[in-house]
């Protein structure tokens, strides 16, 4: 091979290995990024797996269906770790180097108020899991969204159902932090806004991780209450449920709970569910009966043989919203998603969401219903289901939406 | 006022049944501390390992499942820890007491996510064995038969090991290398062996709790970690290598926390540890120890 030849061969090489490169990056750009912040390790692992499900469910409905824009849709799930410092590292990681268009959870309040931060800095929309109300307030951006109903949605429909079942006298437990205090807060604030007669012998906040409410369940039988609202969420209530049902609480008061609706709540306690009495989910299996959720619910039952939960149709929502934002933009653009997202509207397998402008908040129906036993399913499910409108939960314009500007 | 006496009793027994459940893990923690010289981090995964195992047996669909897990788990979780104090901790003896904390530390991190990975993510719930379902109702009291039954396992356990570091040769053993091991070994006894006894039996306790405390809270991965640090706050308060000092510690516990959210609710966690600084200051060794650690 002579001098020349050599250099020629050479330089051919680098031409095609330039090539190549630009191929590959120009490959890469027609991905649109998801980066996912859920507890894939720990106490609520199962949040982060469901998740996770819902999510790669939507972004393969997205891709098999071309695309948007040309574009395929890619998650990258990474681990939350529930700490807000770990938390805002992958965050950072995902934002920075992997370049994600948008960023998903986490789901702990504390966690997900450190990473919205962050997020709004590196100019790149976030939706956090976490249902806490001071995301769509105090701690709302540009950059901050939510496509899940918020605790005050779910709260304040159920001050609704107990302003309609004529309930007076109250007690009420959850744990003490701001998502479990939120939650109580806005239904007390708002039944009371209804029946000013409404009274509350007895407030109790448990610290989160409590492991034994019998000192607080005695007092809250010496209270007296016709009913307990409990804000108290995943393991922490299916113990709270668990010892007040030993104490004879499901015959002796009207038990009301947030998040007792769940699916994975209500397969854990089976049997020991407390049938006859009230809850929420901001996502149901079995209800509205629509082709969208039928079609969601047979999908993931035979990508992952369960049921999905609450968590799993809102990730799967979240997607869906995000590539709708992108396409009614026109163009694959972080900030022109952002302008496009205020008014997208989705019709989810809960039925339609759709992202108001102001709270940055998806507007959605809440669900309230009553704890059964089914034929259908081999696990509790809700029946009687109560639909309660958005704009009974939502937030009042004139205190929100300003910070969603900054 | 009658209610009051049942609201006060009530609260009593709530403190009891929440001491009991801690004393089974403080009283073994509490022996290896004496024994061997070592805080076992993992001990409260022993205590998850018995939760997990009782889920377990609590799907077969049969009555006797609770009694049948009841027996079987604490030997599986005890023959588990006999592999994990002679394989591991073993070698570790004779060298600084922090690689001891580090080895078990690791172990806790290793369990919980070993229970992911055999028992899976879904939130789990072991049902109340049936015949301890429902009350017992005298009058305006109606409490949980339950709790009534975990009430009395724990004096009846702390009679058993009563009878056992006492009245037995083993138990005699364990003294005996509690106060000079070295001396014990050059008059040819099998240390090791005793060592390895004394874990298995801690590790038979702390399941066992974890079996009592199934039905009435949640079985998790991350339990073991939470519990681990009221029973060591236990061990403090009754001193290391006393069991006597971990039934009364467990008590002093359960009770502040049943009768300290009556004085200041959102602040009974202060109770406990206002508890701990001055029996740290003044007698360091706690209320039945006899050496500090």
């Amino acid at each position: 091979m002579s001098a020349f030849r050599k250099k020629a061969f050479f330089a051919g090489a680098i031409i095609l290995a330039i090539g190549l490169l630009s191929v590959s990056t120009s490959f890469a750009a027609k991905t649109i990024k998801i980066g996912v912040l859920s507890p894939l390790t720990g106490l609520y692992s199962i949040v982060g797996k469901r998740t996770s499900q819902g999510i790669n469910m939507a972004v393969k409905e997205i891709n098999d269906s071309g695309g948007v824009l040309g574009h395929k849709f890619e998650a990258l799930i990474r681990d939350s770790e529930t700490n807000p410092a770990s938390s805002v590292r992958t965050a950072r990681r995902l934002i920075l180097r992997d370049k994600v268009f948008a960023l998903l959870g986490p789901l702990h309040g504390g966690a997900a108020i450190a990473v919205l931060q962050e997020s709004k800095k590196l100019k790149t929309m976030n939706f956090p899991w976490a249902a806490t109300e001071e995301i769509n307030t105090k701690f709302c951006s540009r950059y901050t969204w939510r496509v899940g109903s918020s605790a005050q949605q779910t709260s304040r429909a159920g001050a609704v159902i107990a302003h309609r079942l004529g309930l007076k006298k109250w007690a009420t437990i959850s744990s003490d932090f701001s998502y479990g205090r939120s939650v109580v807060r806005q239904f007390w604030n708002y039944l009371k806004e209804r029946d000013p007669g409404a009274q509350r012998p007895y407030a109790a906040w448990p610290k989160l991780g409590e492991n034994d409410y019998s000192a607080y369940i005695n007092k809250m039988q010496k209270a007296k209450p016709d009913a307990i609202y409990v804000g108290l969420f995943g393991a922490d209530l299916i113990k709270f449920m668990k010892q007040a049902r030993s104490f004879g609480m499901y015959e002796k008061v009207k038990i009301f709970t947030d998040f007792g609706g769940n699916h994975v709540v209500l397969k854990a306690l089976g049997d020991q569910a407390p049938f006859g009495h009230w809850a929420s989910s901001r996502y149901l299996h079995n209800y509205p009966v629509s082709a969208a959720n039928k079609r969601f619910v047979d999908n993931f039952r035979k990508a992952y043989n369960v049921y999905p939960d609450m968590t799993a149709g809102e990730a799967y929502s979240t997607v869906h919203v995000i590539a709708e934002s992108i396409r009614r933009a026109g163009v694959v653009d972080k900030e022109k998603a952002i302008d496009a997202m205020g008014g997208v509207a989705f019709n989810s397998p809960e039925g339609w969401i759709i992202m108001r402008p102001s709270d940055h908040q998806g507007w959605q129906s809440s669900f309230w219903g009553v704890i059964s036993k089914s034929k259908k399913y081999p696990f509790p499910v809700l029946s009687n289901i109560q639909v309660i409108s958005p704009v009974e939960g939502s937030h009042p314009d004139e205190n929100t939406g300003q910070g969603c500007r900054k | 006022m009658e209610l009051d006496v049942s609201f006060w009793l009530t609260q009593f027994l709530n403190g009891l049944a929440n001491a009991m459940v801690l004393f089974l893990i403080a009283s073994g923690l509490t022996i290896l501390l004496g024994v061997l010289g070592v805080l076992n981090l993992a001990h409260g995964s022993f205590y998850m390992l018995g939760a997990f195992l009782i889920f377990s047996s609590s799907i077969i669909k049969n009555p006797s499942w609770f009694w049948v897990g009841l027996l079987l788990a604490p030997l599986v979780v005890a023959g588990f820890g006999t592999i994990i104090e002679a394989f591991c901790l073993r070698p570790l003896y004779g060298r600084e007491r922090l690689y001891t904390l580090l080895l078990t530390y690791g172990f806790t991190l290793i369990l919980d996510d070993l229970v992911l990975l055999i028992w899976g993510r879904d939130y789990k719930s072991v049902p109340i064995p049936a015949l301890f379902e429902g009350r017992l109702t005298i009058g305006d009291f109606s409490y949980p038969v339950y709790f009534l039954f975990i009430i009395a396992v724990g004096p009846l356990l702390g009679v058993f090991l009563w009878f056992i570091l006492n009245r037995t040769n083993f138990g005699k053993l364990i003294r005996a290398a509690a106060t000079d091991s070295e001396m014990l070994d050059a008059l040819g006894v099998n240390v090791n062996r005793v060592f390895t006894g004394v874990f298995a039996l801690g590790a038979w306790l702390a399941s066992l709790g974890g079996i009592l405390a199934a039905p009435m809270r949640s079985v998790e991965p991350g339990m073991g970690v939470e519990i681990i640090i009221e029973s060591f706050i236990v061990v403090i308060i009754g001193g290391m290598g006393s069991y006597l000092g971990a039934f009364v510690g467990a008590v002093l516990i359960g009770m502040l926390k049943a009768f300290g959210i009556e004085i200041l609710e959102n602040f009974a966690m202060i109770f406990i540890y206002a508890l701990v600084l001055p029996i740290l200051i003044l007698r360091p060794r706690g209320l039945f120890g006899e050496t500090t650690i």
